[in-house]
């Protein structure tokens, strides 16, 4: 393969001989996670289930004890 | 540079790419044209990786895609404009595809701009229209700075002045020396976009060569002529061995003379003319007569009798 005769245009990102890799693909991973609306609805949505579900267990918790009472 | 040898690729009974051997040269675009369902996206999906093929082999700048570095660098495709998660914004779809490859994040802002979508770049890609889309797929291909380009029916959904950017911006990639591959079933566009051609039907085959070669001379042995003198240049046309034929819409047609030979016709005899050009055969009538038995969904027209 012969590229004579044509001007090497600079390039904007050079080739590299190594590859990004684990570390790279990771990054992207995590960015993909945090740059979706969805991650955040999840969350709260999870948070708030925890706390209704802490708050129906002490009902419940309350209710018995003052039947054994 | 794309080099082809003897690809082919079967799905069950059916050989969707017949022992196609081509080679994509840098510095040029080339157009790959073919009838919906000819093999054109297969054939691309094949050089990247995507599909494994069942015979033959291709590579990209000498190497199979898989074994590529950092193939983002290398080669920049754009294959499904919508293939974007719809809650993520333009820039950092960018992002995320970046830093797969180790490609700086200034570089993104950089392919924004390139592609004219700053005003959107901070919005989720849900809203874009078909040709947002298609600017963002084209962001993506030019992220890592690839000496070679492929891109599949790129002006699908783009309005007259984003297929003129396209075409322009296609041109000017291949003018600095990047190897550009683009698919089309749209014969008009690559007409002016196109320096080389290849032609695929059925998975086979059909022409690889220069466009102006695959249309034809460009000096057909036709003429189109308006004159208020129709008898005296019908009797003089077929004296010099032509016929002058009246075309549905009323036109009139020189045929087996080129236009050159017509007009010294008229000059010599000393008939009046309103209008004279050579009729071109055009790219799509080239690519029709070349691709008709090879169209796969073909619509009967006509009444059958």
């Amino acid at each position: 393969m012969t590229t004579a005769g044509m001007t090497v245009r600079t390039r904007a990102v050079p080739a590299t001989a190594k590859r990004p890799g684990l570390p790279g693909t990771l990054r992207s991973e995590l960015t993909k996670i945090i740059s979706v609306r969805s991650t955040y609805w999840t969350l709260l949505a999870f948070v708030a289930a925890s706390i209704a579900w802490a708050i129906l267990d002490c009902a419940g918790t309350k209710k018995k004890k003052s039947r054994t009472e | 540079m794309i080099e082809a040898r003897g690809l082919s690729k079967r799905y069950g009974d059916k050989l969707a790419v017949d022992d196609l051997s081509f080679t994509v040269r840098p510095g040029r675009v080339t157009g790959f044209l073919g009838p919906n369902g000819a093999g054109k996206t297969t054939t691309m999906r094949m050089i990247l990786g995507l599909d494994r093929p069942t015979a033959g082999s291709v590579t990209v700048n000498g190497q199979p895609f898989a074994g590529l570095y950092s193939p983002m660098r290398e080669v920049g495709a754009l294959l499904d404009a919508k293939a974007v998660h719809g809650g993520r914004s333009a820039y950092n779809h960018l992002r995320c595809l970046a830093e797969t490859n180790g490609i700086p994040r200034r570089r993104v802002g950089e392919v924004i701009g390139i592609v004219g979508l700053e005003d959107v770049a901070g919005k989720r890609s849900k809203g874009f229209s078909l040709g947002m889309s298609q600017r963002l797929g084209i962001a993506a291909a030019l992220l890592g700075d690839p000496d070679v380009l492929m891109f599949d029916e790129p002006v699908n959904g783009l309005d007259p002045e984003g297929i003129r950017w396209i075409r322009l911006l296609m041109r000017s990639l291949a003018a600095e020396g990047r190897t550009v591959f683009v698919s089309s079933h749209l014969m008009s566009e690559m007409e002016n976009t196109a320096d080389h051609l290849i032609v695929i039907g059925r998975g086979k085959l059909i022409a690889d060569c220069p466009i102006a070669e695959f249309t034809g001379d460009g000096t057909a042995q036709a003429a189109t002529v308006k004159t208020p003198d129709d008898q005296r240049l019908a009797a003089v046309v077929t004296g010099a061995g032509g016929r002058l034929e009246r075309g549905e819409a009323g036109e009139l047609t020189a045929r087996g003379l080129t236009a050159e030979q017509v007009g010294q016709l008229a000059l010599d005899h000393g008939i009046l003319l309103h209008y004279l050009a050579p009729v071109r055969v055009s790219l799509e009538e080239a690519f029709m007569e070349l691709t008709a038995d090879s169209v796969e969904y073909q619509a009967k027209t006509g009444v059958q009798k």
